[in-house]
Protein backbone atom coordinates (compact mmCIF):
# COMPACT_ATOMS: atom_id res chain seq x y z
CA UNK A 1 0.00 0.00 0.00
CA UNK A 2 1.17 3.49 -0.81
CA UNK A 3 -0.35 6.43 1.00
CA UNK A 4 -0.36 9.69 -0.91
CA UNK A 5 -1.11 13.14 0.45
CA UNK A 6 -3.58 14.91 -1.83
CA UNK A 7 -5.13 17.82 0.11
CA UNK A 8 -7.58 18.85 -2.60
CA UNK A 9 -10.73 20.74 -1.75
CA UNK A 10 -14.08 19.29 -2.77
CA UNK A 11 -15.14 22.89 -3.44
CA UNK A 12 -12.30 23.61 -5.81
CA UNK A 13 -14.42 23.53 -8.95
CA UNK A 14 -16.96 25.94 -7.48
CA UNK A 15 -14.22 28.21 -6.15
CA UNK A 16 -12.52 28.42 -9.53
CA UNK A 17 -15.76 29.42 -11.24
CA UNK A 18 -16.42 31.96 -8.50
CA UNK A 19 -12.99 33.48 -9.04
CA UNK A 20 -13.78 33.97 -12.73
CA UNK A 21 -17.08 35.70 -11.89
CA UNK A 22 -15.37 37.91 -9.31
CA UNK A 23 -12.65 38.93 -11.73
CA UNK A 24 -15.10 39.75 -14.51
CA UNK A 25 -17.34 41.88 -12.30
CA UNK A 26 -14.39 43.59 -10.64
CA UNK A 27 -13.03 44.75 -13.97
CA UNK A 28 -16.15 46.84 -14.33
CA UNK A 29 -16.42 47.91 -10.70
CA UNK A 30 -19.72 46.10 -10.18
CA UNK A 31 -20.54 45.66 -6.49
CA UNK A 32 -21.87 42.12 -6.06
CA UNK A 33 -23.81 41.03 -2.99
CA UNK A 34 -25.02 37.58 -2.04
CA UNK A 35 -28.19 37.90 0.08
CA UNK A 36 -28.78 35.00 2.44
CA UNK A 37 -31.35 34.29 5.14
CA UNK A 38 -33.83 31.77 6.50
CA UNK A 39 -36.92 31.34 4.33
CA UNK A 40 -39.16 34.37 4.65
CA UNK A 41 -36.84 36.84 6.40
CA UNK A 42 -37.46 39.37 3.67
CA UNK A 43 -34.81 39.04 0.96
CA UNK A 44 -37.26 39.61 -1.90
CA UNK A 45 -39.01 42.41 0.00
CA UNK A 46 -35.71 44.19 0.59
CA UNK A 47 -34.78 43.84 -3.06
CA UNK A 48 -38.21 45.10 -4.18
CA UNK A 49 -37.84 48.23 -2.04
CA UNK A 50 -34.25 48.76 -3.09
CA UNK A 51 -35.07 48.49 -6.78
CA UNK A 52 -38.04 50.86 -6.43
CA UNK A 53 -36.09 53.44 -4.43
CA UNK A 54 -32.66 53.38 -6.05
CA UNK A 55 -33.26 52.57 -9.70
CA UNK A 56 -33.09 56.22 -10.76
CA UNK A 57 -29.71 56.58 -9.09
CA UNK A 58 -27.84 53.31 -9.50
CA UNK A 59 -28.00 50.68 -12.18
CA UNK A 60 -29.12 47.55 -10.35
CA UNK A 61 -29.56 44.00 -11.53
CA UNK A 62 -30.85 41.03 -9.60
CA UNK A 63 -30.46 37.30 -9.81
CA UNK A 64 -32.93 35.32 -7.79
CA UNK A 65 -32.67 31.70 -6.80
CA UNK A 66 -35.90 29.94 -6.00
CA UNK A 67 -36.34 26.29 -5.24
CA UNK A 68 -39.34 25.52 -7.42
CA UNK A 69 -41.09 28.63 -8.70
CA UNK A 70 -40.44 31.96 -10.31
CA UNK A 71 -42.64 33.87 -7.85
CA UNK A 72 -39.83 35.96 -6.41
CA UNK A 73 -38.55 36.77 -9.87
CA UNK A 74 -42.05 37.89 -10.84
CA UNK A 75 -42.23 40.20 -7.81
CA UNK A 76 -38.91 41.76 -8.71
CA UNK A 77 -39.87 42.15 -12.33
CA UNK A 78 -42.98 44.04 -11.21
CA UNK A 79 -40.84 46.29 -9.04
CA UNK A 80 -38.92 47.16 -12.18
CA UNK A 81 -35.77 45.17 -11.59
CA UNK A 82 -33.38 44.36 -14.36
CA UNK A 83 -33.55 40.65 -13.85
CA UNK A 84 -30.53 38.82 -15.13
CA UNK A 85 -32.17 35.43 -15.08
CA UNK A 86 -34.16 33.62 -12.43
CA UNK A 87 -32.62 30.37 -11.30
CA UNK A 88 -34.91 27.61 -10.17
CA UNK A 89 -32.70 25.19 -8.33
CA UNK A 90 -35.10 22.26 -8.68
CA UNK A 91 -34.91 21.34 -5.03
CA UNK A 92 -31.29 22.25 -4.41
CA UNK A 93 -30.71 24.09 -1.17
CA UNK A 94 -28.33 26.79 -2.41
CA UNK A 95 -27.03 28.60 -5.46
CA UNK A 96 -23.60 27.67 -6.74
CA UNK A 97 -21.10 29.42 -8.97
CA UNK A 98 -22.05 27.31 -11.98
CA UNK A 99 -25.65 28.56 -11.83
CA UNK A 100 -24.51 32.16 -11.47
CA UNK A 101 -22.10 31.78 -14.38
CA UNK A 102 -24.98 30.59 -16.56
CA UNK A 103 -27.24 33.41 -15.38
CA UNK A 104 -24.56 35.97 -16.15
CA UNK A 105 -23.99 34.84 -19.70
CA UNK A 106 -26.14 37.54 -21.23
CA UNK A 107 -25.13 40.31 -18.87
CA UNK A 108 -23.00 43.24 -19.84
CA UNK A 109 -21.17 44.22 -16.64
CA UNK A 110 -20.32 47.55 -18.24
CA UNK A 111 -23.95 48.61 -17.87
CA UNK A 112 -24.17 47.85 -14.16
CA UNK A 113 -23.38 49.34 -10.77
CA UNK A 114 -24.68 46.73 -8.35
CA UNK A 115 -25.60 43.08 -8.78
CA UNK A 116 -27.83 41.66 -6.05
CA UNK A 117 -28.11 37.90 -5.81
CA UNK A 118 -30.96 36.47 -3.75
CA UNK A 119 -29.88 33.06 -2.56
CA UNK A 120 -32.21 30.22 -1.60
CA UNK A 121 -33.79 30.72 1.84
CA UNK A 122 -31.60 28.53 4.03
CA UNK A 123 -29.14 29.47 6.76
CA UNK A 124 -26.84 26.48 6.32
CA UNK A 125 -26.02 25.34 2.81
CA UNK A 126 -25.54 28.65 0.94
CA UNK A 127 -22.87 29.87 3.34
CA UNK A 128 -20.05 27.71 2.02
CA UNK A 129 -20.71 28.28 -1.69
CA UNK A 130 -18.75 31.19 -3.04
CA UNK A 131 -20.70 32.86 -5.88
CA UNK A 132 -18.01 35.35 -6.74
CA UNK A 133 -19.64 38.03 -4.58
CA UNK A 134 -17.83 40.84 -2.82
CA UNK A 135 -19.79 40.26 0.34
CA UNK A 136 -22.55 38.22 1.86
CA UNK A 137 -25.39 40.09 3.50
CA UNK A 138 -27.38 38.07 6.00
CA UNK A 139 -30.97 39.09 6.70
CA UNK A 140 -32.65 38.14 9.94
CA UNK A 141 -36.19 39.10 10.90
CA UNK A 142 -37.23 39.91 14.45
CA UNK A 143 -39.69 37.01 14.49
CA UNK A 144 -36.85 34.50 14.24
CA UNK A 145 -35.25 35.02 17.65
CA UNK A 146 -32.11 36.90 18.62
CA UNK A 147 -30.06 33.73 19.10
CA UNK A 148 -29.97 32.91 15.37
CA UNK A 149 -26.30 33.95 14.98
CA UNK A 150 -25.26 31.43 17.64
CA UNK A 151 -27.31 28.68 16.06
CA UNK A 152 -26.02 29.28 12.54
CA UNK A 153 -22.50 30.61 13.14
CA UNK A 154 -21.21 29.71 9.68
CA UNK A 155 -23.56 32.09 7.92
CA UNK A 156 -22.95 34.98 10.30
CA UNK A 157 -19.18 34.45 10.29
CA UNK A 158 -19.04 34.69 6.52
CA UNK A 159 -21.34 37.70 6.22
CA UNK A 160 -20.13 41.29 6.26
CA UNK A 161 -23.46 42.87 7.13
CA UNK A 162 -26.48 41.76 9.12
CA UNK A 163 -29.75 43.42 8.15
CA UNK A 164 -32.36 43.05 10.89
CA UNK A 165 -35.74 43.20 9.18
CA UNK A 166 -39.39 43.54 10.26
CA UNK A 167 -38.68 46.03 13.05
CA UNK A 168 -42.34 47.04 12.79
CA UNK A 169 -43.08 43.77 14.61
CA UNK A 170 -40.66 44.33 17.50
CA UNK A 171 -43.44 44.98 20.02
CA UNK A 172 -44.89 41.56 19.33
CA UNK A 173 -41.68 39.57 19.70
CA UNK A 174 -39.19 38.69 22.44
CA UNK A 175 -36.41 40.00 20.30
CA UNK A 176 -33.68 42.14 21.85
CA UNK A 177 -31.81 44.30 19.37
CA UNK A 178 -28.75 44.47 21.65
CA UNK A 179 -28.72 40.70 22.11
CA UNK A 180 -28.73 39.91 18.40
CA UNK A 181 -25.86 42.33 17.77
CA UNK A 182 -23.85 40.91 20.70
CA UNK A 183 -24.46 37.37 19.49
CA UNK A 184 -23.47 38.20 15.94
CA UNK A 185 -20.25 39.83 17.18
CA UNK A 186 -19.32 36.76 19.20
CA UNK A 187 -19.39 34.83 15.97
CA UNK A 188 -17.92 37.55 13.77
CA UNK A 189 -16.21 40.54 15.36
CA UNK A 190 -16.24 42.47 12.10
CA UNK A 191 -19.90 42.14 11.17
CA UNK A 192 -21.79 45.41 10.68
CA UNK A 193 -25.48 45.62 11.40
CA UNK A 194 -28.47 47.77 10.63
CA UNK A 195 -32.19 47.53 11.34
CA UNK A 196 -34.98 48.06 8.80
CA UNK A 197 -38.62 47.47 8.15
CA UNK A 198 -39.44 46.69 4.56
CA UNK A 199 -43.07 47.28 5.47
CA UNK A 200 -42.85 50.76 7.03
CA UNK A 201 -39.64 51.80 5.30
CA UNK A 202 -37.98 52.61 8.63
CA UNK A 203 -34.20 52.31 8.48
CA UNK A 204 -34.02 51.72 4.73
CA UNK A 205 -32.06 54.94 4.29
CA UNK A 206 -29.16 53.50 6.25
CA UNK A 207 -29.23 50.41 4.02
CA UNK A 208 -29.15 52.61 0.93
CA UNK A 209 -26.27 54.63 2.36
CA UNK A 210 -24.38 51.43 3.07
CA UNK A 211 -24.95 50.33 -0.54
CA UNK A 212 -23.77 53.70 -1.89
CA UNK A 213 -20.63 53.58 0.24
CA UNK A 214 -19.76 50.02 -0.77
CA UNK A 215 -20.41 50.75 -4.42
CA UNK A 216 -18.22 53.82 -4.31
CA UNK A 217 -15.40 51.78 -2.72
CA UNK A 218 -15.77 49.11 -5.31
CA UNK A 219 -15.74 51.62 -8.14
CA UNK A 220 -12.54 53.14 -6.81
CA UNK A 221 -11.17 49.63 -6.28
CA UNK A 222 -10.61 50.20 -2.58
CA UNK A 223 -10.65 47.20 -0.28
CA UNK A 224 -13.92 46.91 1.65
CA UNK B 1 -28.62 17.80 1.03
CA UNK B 2 -25.64 19.22 -0.86
CA UNK B 3 -23.60 16.27 0.42
CA UNK B 4 -24.48 14.40 -2.78
CA UNK B 5 -22.96 17.12 -4.91
CA UNK B 6 -19.85 17.26 -2.80
CA UNK B 7 -19.52 13.49 -2.88
CA UNK B 8 -19.37 13.66 -6.67
CA UNK B 9 -16.54 16.19 -6.52
CA UNK B 10 -14.68 13.97 -4.08
CA UNK B 11 -15.14 10.90 -6.27
CA UNK B 12 -13.90 12.89 -9.28
CA UNK B 13 -10.76 13.88 -7.37
CA UNK B 14 -10.12 10.27 -6.35
CA UNK B 15 -10.58 9.12 -9.94
CA UNK B 16 -8.20 11.77 -11.28
CA UNK B 17 -5.53 10.85 -8.77
CA UNK B 18 -5.98 7.16 -9.48
CA UNK B 19 -5.85 7.40 -13.25
CA UNK B 20 -2.84 9.73 -13.28
CA UNK B 21 -0.94 7.11 -11.26
CA UNK B 22 -2.49 4.04 -12.82
CA UNK B 23 -3.13 2.62 -9.37
CA UNK B 24 -6.16 1.18 -7.67
CA UNK B 25 -7.37 3.29 -4.71
CA UNK B 26 -8.18 1.40 -1.51
CA UNK B 27 -8.90 3.98 1.17
CA UNK B 28 -9.58 7.70 1.16
CA UNK B 29 -9.27 10.06 4.11
CA UNK B 30 -11.55 13.09 4.00
CA UNK B 31 -11.11 16.01 6.37
CA UNK B 32 -14.42 17.54 7.39
CA UNK B 33 -14.18 20.83 9.26
CA UNK B 34 -16.77 21.41 11.94
CA UNK B 35 -17.69 24.65 10.15
CA UNK B 36 -17.83 23.12 6.68
CA UNK B 37 -21.63 22.80 6.82
CA UNK B 38 -21.26 19.15 5.98
CA UNK B 39 -22.68 16.33 8.05
CA UNK B 40 -20.04 13.57 8.02
CA UNK B 41 -22.63 10.78 8.20
CA UNK B 42 -24.55 12.22 5.25
CA UNK B 43 -21.37 12.63 3.22
CA UNK B 44 -20.30 9.11 4.05
CA UNK B 45 -23.67 7.79 2.91
CA UNK B 46 -23.54 9.85 -0.28
CA UNK B 47 -20.06 8.55 -1.08
CA UNK B 48 -20.98 4.93 -0.48
CA UNK B 49 -24.07 5.14 -2.64
CA UNK B 50 -22.34 6.87 -5.57
CA UNK B 51 -18.90 5.26 -5.54
CA UNK B 52 -19.83 2.23 -7.62
CA UNK B 53 -21.43 4.22 -10.42
CA UNK B 54 -18.29 6.39 -10.57
CA UNK B 55 -16.18 3.27 -11.04
CA UNK B 56 -14.85 3.07 -7.50
CA UNK B 57 -15.58 -0.36 -6.09
CA UNK B 58 -14.16 -1.59 -2.81
CA UNK B 59 -12.89 1.81 -1.70
CA UNK B 60 -13.25 2.80 1.97
CA UNK B 61 -13.98 6.42 2.81
CA UNK B 62 -12.94 7.65 6.25
CA UNK B 63 -14.20 10.92 7.69
CA UNK B 64 -11.73 12.88 9.83
CA UNK B 65 -13.52 15.65 11.73
CA UNK B 66 -11.48 18.83 12.19
CA UNK B 67 -12.19 21.15 15.13
CA UNK B 68 -12.43 24.89 14.64
CA UNK B 69 -9.07 26.45 15.50
CA UNK B 70 -8.63 30.21 15.76
CA UNK B 71 -5.65 32.53 15.99
CA UNK B 72 -5.93 35.85 17.82
CA UNK B 73 -4.37 38.70 15.87
CA UNK B 74 -4.03 40.76 19.03
CA UNK B 75 -2.35 38.40 21.49
CA UNK B 76 -1.28 35.50 19.26
CA UNK B 77 -3.27 32.95 21.26
CA UNK B 78 -4.33 29.80 19.41
CA UNK B 79 -7.51 28.14 20.63
CA UNK B 80 -10.32 25.80 19.73
CA UNK B 81 -13.93 26.89 19.46
CA UNK B 82 -16.41 24.39 20.81
CA UNK B 83 -19.62 26.44 20.65
CA UNK B 84 -20.43 29.62 18.74
CA UNK B 85 -18.24 32.07 20.63
CA UNK B 86 -15.28 32.85 18.41
CA UNK B 87 -13.82 35.61 20.58
CA UNK B 88 -10.27 35.03 21.83
CA UNK B 89 -10.33 32.84 24.92
CA UNK B 90 -7.17 34.60 26.09
CA UNK B 91 -7.89 38.31 25.73
CA UNK B 92 -11.54 38.46 24.51
CA UNK B 93 -10.50 40.20 21.28
CA UNK B 94 -12.78 39.73 18.28
CA UNK B 95 -9.92 40.35 15.86
CA UNK B 96 -9.36 36.68 15.18
CA UNK B 97 -8.86 34.45 12.18
CA UNK B 98 -9.81 30.86 11.52
CA UNK B 99 -6.84 28.58 10.93
CA UNK B 100 -8.81 25.42 10.37
CA UNK B 101 -12.33 24.12 10.65
CA UNK B 102 -14.03 25.02 7.38
CA UNK B 103 -12.20 22.60 5.10
CA UNK B 104 -13.66 19.77 3.11
CA UNK B 105 -10.75 17.99 1.50
CA UNK B 106 -9.53 14.74 0.10
CA UNK B 107 -6.57 14.53 2.47
CA UNK B 108 -4.90 11.23 1.57
CA UNK B 109 -5.46 8.26 -0.69
CA UNK B 110 -4.04 4.80 -0.12
CA UNK B 111 -3.31 2.89 -3.30
CA UNK B 112 -2.74 -0.77 -3.91
CA UNK B 113 0.85 -1.25 -5.07
CA UNK B 114 -0.16 -3.36 -8.04
CA UNK B 115 -1.32 -1.22 -11.01
CA UNK B 116 -5.01 -1.42 -11.73
CA UNK B 117 -6.00 -3.19 -14.93
CA UNK B 118 -8.30 -0.52 -16.26
CA UNK B 119 -5.85 2.30 -15.71
CA UNK B 120 -5.63 3.15 -19.39
CA UNK B 121 -9.36 3.59 -19.77
CA UNK B 122 -11.56 6.38 -18.57
CA UNK B 123 -12.48 5.37 -15.05
CA UNK B 124 -16.18 6.02 -15.53
CA UNK B 125 -18.76 7.16 -18.00
CA UNK B 126 -19.98 10.60 -17.16
CA UNK B 127 -23.69 10.40 -16.45
CA UNK B 128 -25.15 13.88 -16.51
N1 LIG C 1 -44.38 42.92 8.98
C1 LIG C 1 -43.41 42.81 8.05
N2 LIG C 1 -43.48 41.85 7.13
C2 LIG C 1 -42.49 41.76 6.23
C3 LIG C 1 -41.41 42.67 6.20
N3 LIG C 1 -40.57 42.31 5.21
C4 LIG C 1 -41.12 41.25 4.61
N4 LIG C 1 -42.28 40.92 5.21
C5 LIG C 1 -43.20 39.80 4.86
O1 LIG C 1 -42.52 38.57 5.12
C6 LIG C 1 -42.92 37.60 4.14
C7 LIG C 1 -41.69 36.98 3.49
O2 LIG C 1 -40.99 38.01 2.78
P1 LIG C 1 -40.09 37.71 1.50
O3 LIG C 1 -39.53 39.00 1.06
O4 LIG C 1 -40.85 36.90 0.52
O5 LIG C 1 -38.96 36.81 2.17
P2 LIG C 1 -37.79 36.00 1.45
O6 LIG C 1 -36.62 36.03 2.37
O7 LIG C 1 -37.57 36.50 0.07
O8 LIG C 1 -38.40 34.54 1.41
P3 LIG C 1 -37.88 33.25 0.58
O9 LIG C 1 -37.42 33.72 -0.75
O10 LIG C 1 -39.06 32.34 0.54
O11 LIG C 1 -36.76 32.69 1.42
C8 LIG C 1 -43.84 38.31 3.17
O12 LIG C 1 -45.14 38.03 3.52
C9 LIG C 1 -43.50 39.77 3.38
O13 LIG C 1 -44.58 40.63 3.10
C10 LIG C 1 -41.38 43.71 7.20
O14 LIG C 1 -40.48 44.53 7.29
N5 LIG C 1 -42.41 43.71 8.10
MG1 LIG D 1 -37.53 35.47 -1.72
ZN1 LIG E 1 -6.25 37.30 22.12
Amino acid sequence: MTKVTVNKSARQENDELAAVIRQRLAEHGVLTLNLVSSPGSGKTSLLERTVRDLSGELRLATIVGDVQTERDAERLREAGALLVQPITTGGLCHLDARMVTAALERLDPESLDILLIENVGNLVCPSSYDLGEDMKVVIISVTEGDDKPLKYPGMFRRSSLMVINKTDLLDHCDFEMDAVVTNARKVNGNIESLAVSCRSGEGLDSWYDWLRTQHERKRRKEPA
Amino acid sequence: MHEFDLARSILDIVNQEASSRGLQPMAVEITVGRMSDVVPEALSFALDTQAAERGLVGVTFNMCPVPVTMLCRRCGHEYEVADSDFTCSGCRSTDVEMISGDELEVATIEFEDRPCETSQETPYEDTV
